[in-house]
C-alpha cells in the first residue's frame, strides 16, 4: 500500500498552462483592474461555478436516461484544478459549466460581442479549447498535460 | 401523421431532445453546442424525430426513462434548414418512438476528425433549435 501511495505521488499531473499562456493564449476575459464589481461578487460567481463541477463530480452513469457516461473524477478534478487556475489569473468566471456528453466537462464564456470560448477537459489535464470570435475562423487548441519532471522543473 | 415508412421530405420538422443544463437562455449562444453533439458510441449519427410522424414534439421524449423526461427541452428543427447546412435525415427505426431517425453525417468519427469544422456547425445548429424551442418541464438545478 504504501509503495503504491508513493507511486501516486510521484506521478502528479497538472496542467501544461503558465501564466501569461492562461490568460492570452486562452483569450478568455479577464477581470478589468478597475472593474466596478465588487471582488465578493466575482468571487461568487466562481464559487458557483466550483459548486457546479462538485455536484458532476457526483453524476452517476447514465444521468441522461440514455446510458451516458459520467465524467470520470481524474477528469473532473483536472476541471476543479484548472478552475482555480483560471480564479487565481483573475479570469472571469465562465458562463456555464456543465458535463458533456462523452464522459467529458466544458466551460463555456459568452460575451454580448457574440465570443464564445468553450474548453472541453475530456481526460486528466487534457482539454480541447474553442475560440470563436464574429467574422473570424474558429480556432481551435489543444491543452496537454504537463509531465511530472517538467512540472518540477 | 406520416407513417414512419415514408421517406423523410424537405417540408418535415424534426425533433431533438436537449438536456435542460445545455441550455443558456438570455446568452448570444443560448444552447450549448454540446446538444448536437454525438456520444461515442453514435457511429450512425445523432437521433432526432420525425414531428410528422408524432401527435406532439413531445411524444418523442417517451424515448427516455420517466424519470428524466422532465429534464429535456424539445427543439423542432426544419428538415430544409438541416439539408442547408449539407446534413440529412435517415430514418432509423426503434420500438419505443414512431419516427426515430438520425443525421447520419453528424457521427462520431466526423466529429472526431475536424473538431474546428464541426463546433462551427453545431454553433449554426444551436441557433436554428434556439428559434423553436420548448424549456424542459423541470429546470435545470446546479447538479447538473
Amino acid at each position: 500500500m504504501r509503495a503504491n501511495e508513493h507511486e501516486r505521488e510521484d506521478t502528479v499531473q497538472t496542467w501544461a498552462i503558465r501564466h501569461p499562456e492562461l490568460t492570452i493564449g486562452l483569450e478568455l476575459p479577464v477581470h478589468p483592474a478597475t472593474s466596478a464589481a465588487p471582488a465578493i461578487d466575482r468571487a461568487r460567481s466562481w464559487d458557483k461555478r466550483i459548486d457546479q463541477l462538485l455536484a458532476i463530480r457526483q453524476l452517476e452513469d447514465d444521468w441522461d436516461g440514455q446510458g451516458t457516461p459520467a465524467p470520470a473524477v481524474e477528469v473532473v478534478d483536472s476541471a476543479l484544478v484548472l478552475a482555480l487556475l483560471l480564479r487565481r489569473e483573475g479570469i472571469e468566471a465562465p458562463t456555464g459549466v456543465v458535463q458533456g456528453v462523452n464522459g467529458d466537462v466544458l466551460f463555456d464564456w459568452q460575451s454580448p460581442g457574440g465570443k464564445y470560448v468553450e474548453v472541453e477537459v475530456n481526460g486528466p489535464y487534457t482539454a480541447d479549447v474553442f475560440i470563436q470570435v464574429p467574422g473570424q475562423p474558429m480556432k481551435h487548441l489543444r491543452l496537454e498535460t504537463q509531465e511530472p519532471d517538467e512540472a518540477a522543473a | 401523421m406520416k407513417d414512419e415508412d415514408e421517406p423523410v421530405t424537405p417540408d418535415e420538422s424534426v425533433v431533438r431532445l436537449v438536456w435542460g443544463a445545455f441550455l443558456r437562455p438570455g446568452e448570444p449562444v443560448p444552447v450549448q453546442p454540446v446538444a448536437f453533439k454525438p456520444r461515442d458510441d453514435e457511429t450512425d449519427g445523432i437521433s432526432v424525430f420525425r414531428a410528422a410522424c408524432l401527435n406532439d414534439p413531445k411524444d418523442a421524449l417517451a424515448a427516455m426513462t420517466p424519470d428524466k423526461r422532465a429534464r429535456y427541452a424539445i427543439a423542432v428543427i426544419p428538415v430544409a434548414e438541416l439539408l442547408a447546412l449539407g446534413l440529412s435525415v435517415k430514418p432509423a427505426k426503434i420500438d419505443a418512438v414512431p419516427g426515430h431517425a438520425v443525421i447520419p453525417e453528424l457521427n462520431i468519427t466526423a466529429v472526431k476528425s475536424d473538431r474546428a469544422w464541426w463546433k462551427v456547425l453545431q454553433l449554426q445548429l444551436v441557433e436554428l433549435a434556439a428559434k423553436n424551442l420548448i424549456p424542459p418541464a423541470e429546470p435545470p438545478t446546479d447538479a447538473s
